[in-house]
């Protein structure tokens, strides 16, 4: 995905110190680099502090790009993600939470939703829906989005965070097999290799899931589960 | 298991799936996404038309891969996201505005920093002109046009020490002393400790020190040559 001419000239003005520019380059990638971070670590706040720090060493960072890197081949929102992921691997690794179970990525414990028999209610309606956003889709259509979503979401948290990070950078952001190994700063043969390794990992850890859900759901199983096998099961 | 690819077996890695042949499972997994190459893409395919098992393995990694396309752009999630980009853009707008205040003064700084060299330069030159002023009288402006009207003589020769201060050049609208061709009166003053008096033989030695204000300075020393002859 080469810059745009558009991109290219905002980089440039935002280069100089063009606030304007910028804001625009965050309009752009904020909510995509927000999403990437809450998927990948599943905690609001840990993705609301990490979108910051991406962002203002993307601010500082552009400034100190030599100019010969910003050329035609530059890609802006790759570079955003680079900056977005290694800050997400600090992260973890400053509070030793790699391959740890994410409590907080299941929107089960927030509140939002009951359980029961397996199914997932909407348990009140979100201001979006009052506004008839959601109500376009039908609500049954919103819950099965929502539970589906949730399900996604507890499989990928369970996952690997390099597993979850190539799942996540390919099949939600849509970056092309090279470009989310830059990302990762990986060869594109061990990008393929542990994205085929995610692939099964996340095949397993559904049917575990779908398995759990079919009974009565009980968070407990799910601790135990994950805690047992470390998180990283799949990379053993 | 090992087949005509040179596949080892995933035993080890994770649960035995399809066959077992990572390599070529590896090739169905780029496959899948349209981003194998073109060895992969033929090994993909051929060992798909021969193993029933990768089969399956296809068609339950399309269904996984299809459940997380699927929920690229779930609702809940398109709301925190959003509600995080909010929370930074907020931020941010805080974080990088204080740099603007900062910028000013970094600004403001080196003029201020200029004007007071600028100012500390113009006393420094008012105090080395007084100071200038004082040990050098002879500067004086006001003496300027009375050393135009001085009638030097063109060549000057050394005769004897002699220290001639507060000579008055001015001549006087009445002159109390007679002219000569040296057309230079002066004074002395006891200012100057006991200096030589230059001997003027056709100039009578009135003083004319309230006369003139003119305040006029030869090199000690130096006597005009006119004199130097008369002595002679």
């Amino acid at each position: 995905m080469a810059i745009k001419k558009l991109d290219q000239y905002i980089v440039e003005r935002a280069r100089q110190g063009d606030h304007e520019a910028f804001s625009a380059i965050f309009e752009e990638y904020g909510r995509p680099i927000a999403g990437y971070l809450y998927r990948l670590l599943g905690d609001r706040e840990a993705a609301g502090d990490l979108s910051q720090e991406t962002f203002l060493k993307a601010y500082r960072g552009l400034m100190k790009l030599p100019p010969s890197e910003i050329g035609p081949d530059f890609n802006l929102s790759a570079w955003l993600f680079t900056i977005a992921h290694h800050n997400a691997m600090d992260y973890l690794r400053r509070n030793k939470r790699r391959g740890s179970p994410v409590v907080a990525f299941s929107w089960l414990d927030v509140g939002r939703f009951r359980t029961g028999s397996g199914a997932v209610l909407v348990e009140e309606r979100s201001a979006e829906s009052a506004t008839g956003g959601y109500c376009e889709a039908g609500e049954e259509n919103l819950a099965e989005q929502v539970a589906l979503g949730d399900v996604v979401g507890r499989v990928l948290g369970r996952l690997a965070k390099e597993h979850a990070a190539c799942l996540i950078l390919h099949y939600h952001q849509g970056f092309s097999y090279a470009e989310a190994a830059k990302i990762l700063g990986l060869p594109l043969t061990t990008f393929k290799m542990r994205l085929y390794r995610a692939r099964q990992a996340f095949q397993q850890a559904y049917q575990h899931e779908t398995a759990e859900a079919s009974g009565d759901y009980k968070a407990e199983e799910s601790d135990s589960f994950t805690s047992r096998d470390g998180g990283d099961w799949d990379a053993r | 298991m090992q087949d005509r690819w040179g596949g080892r077996s995933a035993a080890g890695t994770l649960d035995n799936v399809g066959c077992g042949n990572e390599r070529a499972q590896m090739a169905i997994s780029s496959y899948l996404d349209g981003e194998a190459d073109p060895a992969e893409r033929a090994m993909a395919e051929w060992h798909l038309a021969e193993c029933r098992a990768c089969n399956g393995l296809l068609a339950s990694w399309g269904q996984a891969t299809g459940l997380v396309r699927q929920t690229a752009h779930d609702v809940e999630l398109e709301r925190i996201a959003r509600a995080i980009a909010d929370q930074t853009r907020n931020w941010l707008a805080v974080e990088l505005q204080p740099e603007r205040p900062v910028l000013k003064r970094s600004q403001r700084s080196p003029g201020l920093a200029l004007g007071g060299i600028a100012a500390a330069f113009a006393v420094l030159v008012a105090i080395l002109g007084v100071c200038f002023s004082t040990a050098f009288p002879g500067s004086d402006l006001r003496s300027a046009p009375a050393a135009s009207t001085a009638t030097l003589p063109a060549t000057v020769a050394v005769v004897s020490p002699v220290t001639v201060n507060n000579l008055s050049t001015q001549l006087p609208a009445t002159p109390s002393v007679a002219r000569s061709s040296l057309s230079l009166s002066y004074a002395n003053t006891k200012a100057y400790n006991e200096p030589a008096k230059a001997e003027l033989p056709s100039l009578k030695t009135t003083p004319v020190l309230n006369q003139y204000s003119g305040v006029f300075s030869i090199t000690p020393g130096v006597v005009p040559a006119t004199q130097a002859a008369e002595r002679d």
